[in-house]
């Protein structure tokens, strides 16, 4: 046995010596170097901010470029960025004093002009930005000053510092003018912290440091070069992290999380983050969920906490309202729901359905709606007579068959955009639109004015009562709060936020 | 044989442009490429805006033949996802995928044909049963199992080669293994059954009987007609390489043509996908029109057919 075991030393020793001798640079984390090297499970689509749909791309976007202002991650507050200081001049306009003295990476100065160009570029429809969402609220800019660039609104706009603050970059026009379109996707020129060094479409993006990024600026650049590789298994993310050939990926599930835990020269976290976990009611179609008890059935039939606990980790909260508690205007203190097997058998038989029923449940395929997730669902509403079958579709299908309101019931997970604010959650599912399942006139009339309310105490009245009123009658029915596991180097300080923006430009050396 | 090289090439022409009329229609069936394109947080005036932008709002016909018209003058578009030429990323991609193929097909028959000719020269013998082992087990085992057992071994346990990647020739040893041994069953499997076969026939007896030494039986005249069938098959196995890669791609976040079409129909990206779909089937039907042609100078008797 001795020997075996002396034998299967030897070779791990003249292995590992392979190993170095072939690659001596791997062994050695990469802080010597100062690159900080970031693996990525999605591509970075596009280098042009406003030509991306991806996450990624409003990640790159932040490292790449500024907006007017900034908010601040820890705070919420905004603060001055390419703009020194604003004022919201009335309920539709904010002006702007632009900072002096800021370069872009080819050199040029950024002028109220490029402010002007980029905000009136963005939101002319003919301009084509992918997410219109993000800029179709705005009217039209102008300069009003040397330096000074005036916003006015179509509408009273309650969230348009946050589009400033995160979805609105702004370009530099001689250069864009110049390149196009297609230039600003391969060759990107921002005042961000960092600039393009090189990269491989749709598998590897690195960046340097922009020496002359602007002083006072909410960003830092502390590390010379950031690496984005894209690797789609999570299996080799891991192995990357744990052989140091990285220093940081996301967004892996909890027992991967467990296993790396404890692993020397690597720190996990977990960080609940703005994206919910829900099953959407369609109250057009003709099913036993058109009688709210069997709603509310539903909703006292699943044990929540046992499931999340389980397969979602311990970053998450049972939610009872249609948003993330920590968003502007999420009311929780609605109607609950526990978890009471009996109850939800006696509102069935209340209903009328004493054997049960089956139900069809759309699932959009996503980490969020796991296999092991719709096992445990499917469990729960079996044990008191709901028999559910389950259709999964990619979402590109999944979002067809839920505007064509396909499906009496679907399993989704929505993640705001990042931004706190009920507007971007609770109102994209109950405005009256093609995506509004419900339709409640009520509903739809509180959204309405919450949404083109300025006042921040109005604007909670209307929404409170409206998520009130779809919490009585069980229009959503909401199940957790996500969140994101992260593995990071022990030499690395970098810290996510909950809204799933990583800024990787504020990552320092320890 | 001109003749025949030109029709061969018309009907590879013909398959390439069916798959991919056929792929077009397909991605449409599964989903609306604008909603792929602009993926879970895009509200309805977004989709529309794409649909229109993209002209996803004409007739999916329409689409299909004005990419085809444009196909044909050599422009392939814009990758709608990556934003840059789809010929751009594909001269990227293809490379690592040809490469990949041909290290692991190569791979397969260095260790396959040798073990079918052993195996055959003595069934039922110990290596014959070794080499039965060997192809079931590279059958039955899942690919991206295998790939990880490698990784946990020669990356983790004894850091020899790298994880991932395809910046040097090291980062390409597990993934032709991996690839490479899919393959191997069915080569070796084959090369057994023809070697004996071939072996046992009157051709090979006179040769015995004329005095020719094993090796020159085995390898003059029995492997250069048990082998025919094998190139047809490695052939075919090439091109299920270069299709079937994607697996191995994502494991080794090997930055290729595989992924690169399951990322483009995931995303919508109908122009790459059409381009990659359409290379692959050529490369597909080709091979097999090279396989054809080379065995018709191994074995005289085809050429006459």
């Amino acid at each position: 046995m001795n020997s075996v075991r002396k034998m299967v030393r030897g070779v791990g020793i003249v292995f590992a010596a392979i190993g170095i001798l072939l690659d001596p640079g791997a062994a050695f984390a990469q802080k010597a170097n100062d690159t900080f090297r970031v693996i990525i499970n999605e591509p970075i689509s596009s280098l042009d901010y406003y030509m991306g749909a991806e996450r990624m791309n409003i990640i790159m976007s932040h490292h790449l470029y500024d907006t007017l202002i900034y908010k601040h991650p820890g705070t919420g507050e905004f603060v001055p960025a390419l703009a020194e200081s604003y004022e919201v001049v009335d309920g539709k306009t904010i002006e702007f004093a632009i900072r002096q003295g800021v370069k872009f990476h080819n050199g040029e100065t950024m002028t109220a002009d490029d402010v002007v160009y980029t905000l009136n570029k963005v939101s002319d429809p003919a301009f084509g930005a992918l997410y219109k969402i993000a800029v179709q609220w705005i009217d039209r800019a102008e300069k009003v000053g040397d330096w000074r660039v005036r916003l006015h609104m179509k509408e009273p706009n309650p969230v348009a510092l946050e589009w400033l603050a995160g979805f609105i970059p702004i370009y530099p026009q001689a250069y864009y003018e110049k390149v196009g379109r297609e230039g600003m996707a391969t060759r990107p020129i921002g005042t961000g912290p960092y600039q393009l060094e090189s990269v491989d479409p749709g598998s590897y993006w690195k960046l340097k440091r922009f020496e002359e990024h602007f002083k006072g600026s909410p960003k830092g650049n502390a590390i010379g070069s950031i690496e984005f590789r894209l690797i789609p298994e999570v299996n080799t993310q891991i192995t990357e992290m744990m052989v140091g050939g990285a220093d940081f990926t996301w967004g892996f599930p909890p027992d991967v999380a467990k296993r790396l835990q404890g692993r020397p020269g690597i720190e996990v976290h977990n960080v609940p983050i703005l994206r919910i976990v829900y099953m959407l009611v369609n109250l057009k179609k003709d099913s036993p969920l058109k009688d709210v008890r069997v709603r509310r059935a539903i909703m006292h039939a699943i044990d929540r906490d046992k499931i999340m606990k389980t397969f979602v980790g311990s970053g998450s909260q049972v939610i009872h309202s249609p948003c993330n508690p920590v968003q502007f205007g999420c009311a929780t203190e609605v109607t609950k729901y526990n978890y009471d097997p009996e109850r939800a058998r006696a509102l069935l038989v209340e209903a009328g359905y004493k054997d049960g029923f089956e139900l069809d449940m759309l699932v959009a395929i996503n980490p969020t709606t796991s296999r092991a997730i719709q096992e445990a669902l499917i469990a729960n509403l079996s044990a008191v007579g709901i028999r559910l079958n389950i259709t999964s579709q990619h979402w590109a299908a999944a979002r067809e068959s839920w505007i064509g309101k396909t499906y009496p019931l679907m399993l989704m997970g929505w993640g705001s955009w990042g931004i706190s604010d009920v507007a971007m959650m609770t109102s994209e599912f109950f405005n009256g639109g093609d995506v509004d399942l419900v339709d409640d006139d009520r509903v739809v009339s509180l959204i309405a004015k919450g949404d083109s309310e300025i006042d921040r105490k109005q604007r909670e009245q209307y929404y409170a009562e409206a998520i009130g009123r779809i919490a009585d009658e069980a229009f959503f029915l909401p199940l957790w709060t996500y969140n994101v596991n992260y593995a990071v180097s022990k030499d690395v300080s970098v810290t996510i936020q909950p809204d799933e923006i990583a800024r990787f430009f504020n990552a320092t050396w320890k | 044989m001109l003749a025949y090289i030109i029709k061969r090439f018309a009907l590879a022409l013909a398959v390439g442009l069916f798959v991919s009329a056929l792929s077009f229609f397909l991605l449409y069936a599964a989903g609306d490429p604008a909603t792929a394109i602009l993926g879970p947080s895009a509200t309805q005036v977004d989709i529309e805006n794409v649909r229109r932008m993209y002209g996803f709002d004409r007739p999916v016909i329409v689409q299909y033949f004005d990419w085809l018209w444009r196909a044909l003058q050599g422009n392939f578009g814009w990758s709608y996802y990556l934003r840059v030429p789809v010929e751009v990323v594909i001269a990227q991609r293809l490379p690592t995928t040809f490469l990949l193929g041909i290290c692991a097909i190569m791979f397969a028959l260095v260790l396959a044909v040798p073990l079918g000719i052993a195996a055959a020269l003595k069934p039922n013998s110990l290596i014959d049963r070794a080499a039965l082992v060997l192809s079931v087990v590279g059958q039955a085992m899942p690919s991206f199992w295998f790939a990880l057992i490698l990784i946990s071994v020669f990356s983790v346990a004894y850091p020899i080669l790298p994880v991932s990647g395809s910046a040097t020739w090291r980062h390409f040893v597990l993934p032709t293994i991996v690839l490479g041994y899919y393959a191997m069953p069915a080569i070796m499997r084959l090369t057994r059954s023809g070697m004996i076969d071939v072996l046992d026939s009157d051709y090979i007896r006179t040769a015995r009987s004329k005095g020719l030494t094993g090796r020159q039986i085995v390898f003059k005249h029995a492997l250069r007609n048990a082998i025919v069938p094998v190139i047809s098959l490695a052939a075919a196995q090439f091109g299920f390489m270069l299709a079937g890669s994607v697996v191995v791609e994502s494991v080794f976040a090997i930055q290729g043509a595989g992924r690169l079409a399951w990322e483009s129909i995931l995303r919508g990206d109908i122009p790459t996908m059409q381009a990659v779909i359409l290379i692959f089937s050529m490369t597909y039907v080709l091979l097999t029109l090279l396989a054809d042609l080379l065995n018709a100078w191994l074995n005289p008797r085809m050429r006459l057919g």
